[in-house]
């Protein structure tokens, strides 16, 4: 009686073994489906004191909260440092120090950041203000690399503008002339706003200080603004990158409008721009005495769940990266899916027959027809599956007149079968319902299955007990469909397969469970509600 | 008096604790196997109906429909390997080559050949593939045991645990069951005093009733007659075919007393409602070697 107990523990506890230590110890994460689209961002930073004396000193400036960007759960990984948090220039800086530290040095910043784009519509008659609010003083300024007195940039701001002191003209010629006039090329060095102009080439960050100086020449508060651009591209590992990216932000009309000129972004800014810091700055400045490198790495949680999925599919420690080896044998992560999932929907079917007491036809029957409402989805599936059974059903009394021998009797059901198949799915096409038409190989197969122990159960136990059956493989292939289909479920087991496992430990559990089924608990009810004294007299 | 429901047998513990630690995997296929259990009980002579003929390919067929079209009772159509009921045809010949019998009354020669070939298909058969037919004398019901219904065939079940009788039943046909005595087809289940054989309480749709649903009759009315014998063959059945947890059917035939017809491996436990008696406190109070270790 114990064997199973120990042998379920026993799995339980290695599966749980596995799982903590991916997650403490490989620093793990499954990623998740939110219901907004977001990121998780982390900015691993390794150092390497060469005079272990002095202390080690680094600053970092933290995405900042707006109306398009949210910044949640933010942690900091930091053995041997501390941290506080100050605010300058409107950037949240994070200045680390440690000191006494000997060999190489991490400090890991992670946060969920959830971006929205946005678009602004510029007044079209405002002219440019005479002053400007004292607290945009500084964005007035003229800076080392954003030379705004400069006489070659006021000349030339005033070339651009004509005369025409509207704001929104004003802003749309300067940037008309950094995006179109100015040629890209990516330099290493910092380019300044008056060797841009003098060239006609910069890197993103020269043109954007010559937007900047532009603009400030003329008396409109202007800054750089910088970040990270996370990735459009689909399918991608978590991405890993170094290099940041800066686009401009103009004061018009109360607001801080964006401009990218590089990407060609109009008083607007896309989603995948995550802001990090204003003004023409570094994102990290530290101290001079070490060995510095950074990493970003970026993993996308949209809201799309084959995102999530394939994020986690290809996550480095899953194990014996399973789903990256299988790939290669163009197995497909839907079927891998399918396949990893189609243990728990047993499971469920085990559940219903022996915690409930559910009989559907066949074994598993409902786990594989769990399977095949995959591609219509459950409402379709399920009227598909009635409409085209029942029918075939009453085909039956037909054929049984004819008096012919039994398997090609069936063959003939299973012809017609197909024959009302392809019939509603012209039907569906038309009338515009296509995902009822989705059919393919494997449905095609449960359903012959499911036709022949249909038809085999009128013969022997006649309609009424068929009928119910077949309710009950409906309602246990439901079931088991909503739980297979279980978009945090799919994801646990694509990212933690060694939860297979456990489902063999539950499983031991289920088999070695002697109590009684639920329609038992009804169906013997008389015995332990009333005894045979109180009877319910004569039937007839 | 009511039970308290964990003495209740569920299937789960039926299975796990009594079917598969005290039924052998060989001797449940010779219980399965209608033909190898009758040789079995025929070797220490325990009664059974006449065994008319057998089918085990298609060129037996005709002479077996000659055989029991001159067959001047009843006969009993049943696969070899089939369970529950399932494929049991009971067919009277009428002399002109028809039968009567079956679904709709009265079956022509084609009809009874076509369900031969049905049954030979192996499509009730528990197993896959080709299934045997198995033909037997119609038991002619002994009138003690139609004092609740004249009309249909009941039969006993007898539970035997550890070679011993337990508990028993006696299934009656009504009406809403078209004369078999198959209880989740409407039949009526009587408990039966192990000492006398006499009818105690019954059920009907998992309710308790004390008569007959059809003729209104007591339930005590009925007394099985030969009820010592009845245990006697229950027992010696299980010794012949030795599971440890079985169903013994038996019928009474007015003038042979009563026939074993066949041993069950998985015995339903609707006997419980029949004899309101949970069985697990029956079950382990004996020690039986069975109790919850193999035996």
């Amino acid at each position: 009686m114990k064997g199973p107990f120990l042998a379920a523990l026993v799995l339980f506890a290695i599966t749980a073994a596995i799982v903590v230590y991916k997650v403490y110890a490989l620093d793990y994460h499954m990623a998740m489906i939110d219901e907004e689209p977001g990121h998780y961002v982390r900015l691993v930073m390794t150092m390497t004191s060469k005079s272990p004396d002095s202390p080690i000193n680094v600053h970092v400036t933290l995405p900042l909260e707006d109306e398009r960007q949210t910044i949640r759960k933010e942690i900091y990984r930091e053995e041997g440092f501390v941290h506080d948090i100050e605010w300058e220039d409107g950037n949240r800086i994070a200045n680390f120090r440690g000191e006494n530290l000997k060999g190489e040095q991490s400090i890991t910043y992670s946060f969920r950041a959830q971006t929205s784009s946005m678009k602004f519509n510029l007044p079209e008659a405002t002219i440019i203000p005479a002053t400007s609010p004292s607290n945009l003083k500084r964005w007035l300024e003229t800076e080392e690399y954003i030379e705004s007195d400069d006489p070659a940039i006021l000349a030339k701001s005033e070339e651009l503008m004509k005369g025409d002191r509207r704001i929104k003209h004003a802003v749309t010629v300067f940037y008309d002339f950094v995006s179109s006039g100015v040629a890209y090329k990516p330099y290493k060095g910092k380019t300044s706003a008056v060797t841009a102009l003098k060239l006609r080439e910069a890197s993103c960050n020269g043109k954007n200080r010559l937007l900047v100086a532009l603009c400030r020449s003329q008396g409109i508060p202007a800054r750089v603004a910088g970040g990270l651009v996370l990735s459009k591209k689909k399918r991608e590992e978590a991405i890993t990158k170094k290099t940041t990216h800066s686009w401009t932000e103009i004061y018009i009309n109360g607001q801080w409008v964006p401009f990218c000129p590089t990407n060609g972004y109009f008083a607007e800014i896309p989603a995948h721009y995550l802001e990090l810091y204003k003004g023409d700055r570094a994102f990290i400045i530290r101290t001079k005495n070490i060995d510095f490198d950074y990493r970003w790495k970026v993993s996308e949680r949209r809201s799309s769940e084959e995102e999530v999925l394939y994020t986690n599919a290809t996550n480095y420690f899953n194990i014996l990266r399973l789903w990256a080896t299988l790939e290669q044998a163009s197995i497909s992560l839907n079927l891998l899916v399918i396949i990893l999932t189609i243990p728990i929907g047993a499971t469920v079917v085990a559940f219903a027959r022996n915690v409930i007491g559910l009989v559907p036809f066949g074994t598993f029957m409902p786990a594989l027809i769990a399977v095949a409402f995959r591609d219509t989805g459950l409402a379709w599936g399920v009227i598909l599956f009635t409409i085209t059974i029942l029918s075939c059903g009453l085909f039956w009394p037909l054929l049984e007149k004819a008096g012919i021998l039994h398997v090609p009797r069936m063959a003939i059901i299973l012809t017609l079968e197909v024959m009302i198949i392809v019939g509603i799915a012209l039907v569906a096409i038309n009338f515009g319902y296509k995902r009822a038409a989705a059919i393919s190989l494997f449905p095609l197969a449960v359903l012959t299955l499911t036709t022949e122990r249909f038809v085999i159960s009128i013969i022997e136990e006649g309609w009424s007990p068929t009928l119910q059956r077949f309710a009950v493989s409906l309602l246990v292939a439901t079931a088991a469909y909503l739980v297979m289909r279980w978009t945090f479920l799919e994801n646990l087991i694509i990212a933690y397969p060694e939860l297979l496992l456990s489902v063999i430990g539950v499983n031991l559990l289920l088999g070695s469970w002697t109590g009684l089924r639920l329609t038992e608990f009804i169906r013997f009810r008389s015995l332990y509600l009333r005894g045979p004294n109180e009877m319910s007299g004569q039937e007839t | 008096m009511s039970h308290p429901w964990k003495e209740i047998l569920g299937l789960n513990a039926r299975n796990r604790r009594f079917v598969y630690p005290s039924n052998d995997r060989h001797t449940i296929r010779i219980a399965n196997d209608k033909l190898m259990a009758r040789a079995r009980l025929e070797q220490v002579g325990i009664p059974m109906p006449i065994l008319l003929g057998r089918v085990v390919t298609l060129f037996e067929i005709k002479s077996t429909l000659a055989r029991i079209s001159n067959w001047e009772n009843g006969v009993v159509v049943k696969p070899n390997w089939g369970s529950g009921g399932r494929g049991i045809l009971f067919l009277t010949s009428d002399g002109n080559g028809g039968f009567v019998g079956g679904r709709k009354g009265t079956m022509t020669s084609c009809e009874v050949d076509r369900h031969l070939r049905t049954v030979l298909s192996g499509e009730y058969s528990l197993r896959s593939g080709m299934d045997k037919v198995v033909i037997e004398d119609r038991v002619r019901s002994h009138p003690d045991i139609l004092a609740l219904n004249e009309d249909g065939a009941p039969d006993i079940r007898v539970l035997c645990v550890g070679g011993n009788p337990l508990l028993a039943m006696a299934r009656v046909p009504t009406r809403r069951s078209c004369g078999k005595a198959n209880l989740h087809q409407g039949a009526i289940g009587v408990g039966l005093d192990m000492q006398s054989g006499q009818g105690l309480t019954a059920t009907w749709k998992n309710r308790f009733i004390d008569r007959h649903p059809d003729t209104g009759l007591p339930i005590k009315d009925l007394r099985i007659p030969h009820w010592e014998e009845v245990l006697k063959i229950a027992k010696a059945t299980c010794a012949a075919v030795p599971l440890g947890y079985a169903g013994v059917d038996i019928m009474v035939d007015r003038e042979k007393g009563p026939l074993v017809l066949e041993i069950n491996a998985r015995p339903g436990l609707a006997i419980q409602l029949a004899n309101s008696c949970p069985l697990r406190p029956l079950l382990e109070v004996e020690k039986h070697p069975l109790n919850g270790v193999s035996a």
